[in-house]
């Protein structure tokens, strides 16, 4: 977790933009807290995913930094200002919510304005805002169209435009994606990245989707439980996974048992993995005692298939095929060694074509000498 | 400290929420509560004074014979009434559920739009068709086909068939209900496995469409429970029930606790049922489980051009007491009788003559509005109030649900009761507070659904945007409800203008509306004066059924 630095007040106002401080929050009725002292900071212009599946407090953090529910213990600070007792019309947050939530009695350019005209903007300044906001998420010409007879696509853009027309300090989005059909969200990724970045616009959204938060983000808070469990950059959370959690939820993983053998040279820890062998992997921070136990996470594309006849190795082991499944770009493998099932994913196409043996048979993998990260139990 | 958020349970969040309340409470306790428990007392008392404690009214009712015959007689009436109405109200519901007719809106407004027309009026109708000089009797005679009237009026048998009538908008809209669950995929599924139609319909159709018809057969069979003007009138005044018993006692002999006692027995009656049938749907439901909630359309047309005159011949059926009066109004005689001879607006030149007929309408338009209104700001508040989260809203949403399970005779009673201690007997405080009390809960649920409709996210959306609790109100919330609150305030206004059971019990010579009047004036007498009259009273109900389809669809408002 990012801490701000001591120091000047103005460079803390740019990397701890927003700070969020322990936030909790309990339902009533419920057992458990759905937020558990989430706490951490954004630098400006930066956009920050809040990722997890269902149920474990994304959304409920998402609502207590934009006041829609009042946050149990904790406090938001936004630019240093401390929001925690400030009503929800002054905070001056944009927010797109998962179903838009455009008000249906109004055109699309009514939509876009109403932001405007709670701060009071004249007349002529706001006509001339809504058509910048519109033009800026490409929907000129659709002014005075009912929000009722616009496409997904289109009410996701009018949200937006809303959101941002009354340019706030931080624009808050609540599953934006999730209402859009596969191909029109890959191109709505790339297009809020590249206006979040243009805009400068410090940016948190709520995901469950893990392609989204790594594809999107500038940083990715894992959630799990009501707490955050790993914050960092996409890299990090994907190549460096702080749990087993972490590393099952974001990309698909092996996740292999065993116990810790000894470290080279302080860079390196050696790990014994029952039933295959002994891996390498990179240290990070303090070596842990032979004997203590620790799992590995291996990335299914990181692992290939060799020829059979390869001998066993440091980075090589023999196992049975077990299961083939085809996927178009991707073959996926299920081998077993001992009592450990791994998966691989091979790219799938003419050259692998010929080369790949029946279920059932003998065959041997191997991988690259940094392809396990270590995440202790 | 600023209020964080609309949820938030703060003290000021509560007081507002009582403040919304409160109008409503009023209202429900001094126009229904109130009534209801006095009446209660009254039954346990020796005079209308409430003085002492007894329970000869009780006994007498329960050891005389006379009441069981009655008690007998309103069951067989309403059992009838009940059989019928669903045996002729399923073809209409299942043609109406699968019909794939561009017409289908109109007609399912047309077999449901009859319920939106006054009691009295469709009850007159009848008395025109079955009368010895009716449709019926005088066109048989007019065939030569008998020489005396067939006797079908003035008896059990007529208020059974106007009942059936007048009952079957609510089984086909029960069971309209019931039938949109039904998957078009298990008839396909049937047929696919060699089903032929009939066997379909049989094996598939009928039983998962049986919860539909089990709620259309209670419905109507406790309204016919407690109904009082179809068998007072039709039944010439030869049919007794509970509900004409009540009457009697209350207005004639002016026995007040005896009639306060057969009041709480009917209503023990007609919870009993309630209850009962409850147990029963419950577990129905519960073994049909959750498949069948799935809201679908059926779409098998039944195709055969006999299917079509026999549904083309239900509606005739449904429709005949208003095609008639609406006949008869132009005819030329000063008495009732079928067919016209000539055709003319004599009757309609005579009704806006009438005094008597015109001051009961300037009552009725009045005490419409005012109760409307009154009901409307009440009930919008209740609604607001129940929206907020909060604990007893479970209990409070019954409770102003809770008149709409009390039959219209037995609210009579009991405001007559109150309103004469009160001193408010045939006066426009008392008609109006009345009529508040009956409209109240149509307006909680039209604007309650209204609100069902917003979405909350929408004002959340708002409220980031800048804007404060009461601007989101103003700007958001009022516009998305308007039309559910114009549609409940149109109801309200047609539900009171169109009410005549509790206004017989509280109006006098001053006071009597338009539906009073009538009933009045047609116990004695059936000249198509009454026919132009009833005319004008549809067309304003039609005016306000447009107007609810336009704002809300009918069906909807309606359920």
């Amino acid at each position: 977790m990012q801490e701000a630095p001591d120091g000047q007040i103005d460079q803390a106002r740019d990397t701890a933009y927003v700070r969020i401080e322990a936030l909790a929050k309990r339902y009533p009725g419920q057992t458990g807290a759905a937020v558990d002292g989430v706490g951490f900071t954004l630098a400006r212009g930066d956009m920050l995913a809040l990722l997890g599946p269902s149920g474990c407090g994304k959304t409920t953090v998402l609502r207590m930094i934009a006041g829609l529910v009042p946050a149990d213990a904790g406090r938001v600070l936004l630019a240093g200002r401390d929001l925690t007792a400030v009503p929800i019309h002054q905070r001056n947050i944009g927010m797109v919510f998962q179903s838009y939530a455009l008000f249906p009695h109004m055109t699309v350019a009514e939509n876009v304005a109403f932001g405007l005209e709670m701060k009071r903007v004249d007349r002529a300044s706001r006509t001339l805002r809504v058509r910048q906001a519109l033009d800026m998420v490409r929907l000129e010409g659709l002014d005075s169209r009912p929000v009722r007879r616009l496409s997904g696509g289109q009410q996701q853009r009018v949200a937006l435009a809303r959101a941002l027309a009354s340019e706030p300090d931080v624009l808050l989005l609540d599953e934006p994606l999730s209402n859009l059909d596969a191909l029109l969200r890959e191109e709505m990724r790339s297009e809020i990245r590249t206006l979040q970045k243009r805009l400068g616009m410090t940016t948190i959204f709520v995901t469950h989707d893990q392609d989204e938060a790594l594809s999107m983000a500038d940083h990715v808070a894992v959630m799990h439980g009501g707490r955050i469990v790993q914050f960092g950059t996409p890299e990090a959370v994907y190549e460096r996974p702080a749990d087993r959690f972490v590393a099952g939820f974001i990309g698909r993983a092996n996740l292999l048992d065993g116990h810790v053998l000894g470290h080279d040279a302080g860079t390196h820890v050696t790990v014994e993995i029952d039933g295959i062998r002994r891996f390498s992997v990179p240290l990070h921070g303090a070596a842990p005692a032979p004997g203590t136990p620790a799992t590995l996470v291996l990335r299914p594309h990181r692992l290939k298939l060799l020829d059979a006849t390869t001998p066993a190795g440091p980075q090589a082991a023999h196992g049975t095929l077990e299961s083939l499944a085809y996927r178009g770009d991707l073959l996926t493998l299920g081998v077993r060694i001992g009592a450990q099932l791994l998966r691989i994913e091979a790219p799938a196409g003419r050259s692998a074509a010929g080369t790949v043996p029946a279920v059932g048979a003998a065959v041997a993998i191997g991988w690259d000498t940094d392809a396990a990260t270590w995440i202790g139990i | 400290m600023a209020v964080v958020a609309l949820s938030s349970a703060s003290p000021h969040n509560r007081g507002l929420k009582a403040a919304l309340l409160l109008p409503g409470l009023l209202g429900l306790a001094l126009s229904f509560l109130l009534p209801l428990a006095w009446l209660l007392r009254i039954s346990f008392g020796s005079n209308a004074k409430a003085t002492d404690w007894t329970l000869q009214h009780y006994a007498s009712v329960l050891a005389d014979t006379f009441y069981w015959k009655v008690a007998f007689n309103t069951f067989l009436l309403a059992g009838l009434v009940a059989v019928l109405a669903v045996l002729l109200s399923y073809p209409i519901a299942l043609f109406l559920a699968r019909t794939q007719s561009r017409w289908r809106g109109a007609l399912v407004a047309l077999a449901i739009a009859p319920l939106l027309t006054s009691t009295v009026v469709r009850t007159y109708g009848w008395m025109v068709i079955l009368g010895d000089q009716g449709l019926v009797n005088g066109g048989l005679h007019w065939l030569g086909l008998i020489a005396d009237p067939l006797p079908i009026s003035n008896n059990f048998f007529a208020a059974v068939v106007a009942l059936t009538e007048l009952l079957m908008p609510y089984a086909i809209l029960a069971m309209l209900s019931g039938l949109g669950r039904l998957h078009a995929d298990y008839e396909d599924a049937a047929a696919l496995l060699g089903a032929n139609r009939w066997r379909v319909l049989w094996r598939i159709v009928l039983p998962l469409s049986l919860p539909g018809i089990a709620t259309g057969a209670l419905l109507v069979f406790v309204l016919a429970l407690s109904s009082f003007v179809t068998p007072r009138l039709v039944g010439g005044g030869r049919v007794f029930v509970l509900a004409t018993e009540i009457y009697g006692e209350a207005t004639v002999t002016l026995q007040w606790p005896l009639a306060a006692t057969l009041a709480i027995l009917l209503l023990l009656l007609f919870g009993s049922v309630i209850t009962l049938y409850q147990r029963v749907l419950t577990a129905s439901e519960r073994r049909l489980g959750e498949a069948e909630r799935r809201m679908a359309l059926s779409s098998k047309p039944l195709h055969t051009a006999l299917y079509r005159s026999f549904i083309a011949l239900l509606y005739l059926f449904l429709l005949a007491p208003i095609v008639i009066v609406f006949v008869v109004s132009f005819d030329t005689r000063p008495y009732l009788s079928f067919p016209p001879e000539s055709l003319s607006l004599a009757s309609y030149r005579l009704v806006l003559q009438n005094e008597a007929f015109l001051h009961a309408f300037r009552i009725s338009m009045g005490v419409g509005l005012a109760a409307a209104a009154l009901a409307l700001a009440a009930g919008t508040g209740v609604a607001l109030a129940l929206r907020r989260p909060g604990r007893g809203n479970g209990l409070l949403g019954w409770l102003f649900v809770s008149p709409l399970l009390v039959p219209n005779i037995v609210l009579g009673v009991a405001l007559l009761l109150v309103l004469s201690v009160l001193g408010l007997l045939d006066s426009w405080a008392g008609l109006v507070l009345a009529h508040t009390g009956i409209t109240l809960p149509y307006v909680v649920r039209t604007v309650s659904m209204g609100l069902r409709a917003v979405d909350p996210r929408c004002e959340e959306a708002a409220r980031t945007l800048g804007a404060s609790p009461a601007t989101v109100f103003r700007r958001i919330t009022l516009p998305l409800i308007a039309p559910g609150v114009v549609a409940g305030g149109v109801i309200a206004f047609l539900i009171s203008f169109d009410e005549a059971v509790i206004s017989l019990f509280i109006t006098g010579t001053r006071t009597s509306t338009l539906p009073v009047e009538v009933y009045r004036y047609i116990e004695y007498r059936t000249d198509p004066q009454v026919a132009a009259l009833s005319v004008l009273l549809i067309l304003v109900s039609v005016v306000a059924v447009v107007v609810v389809e336009r704002l809300l669809g009918l069906r909807k408002a309606l359920q």
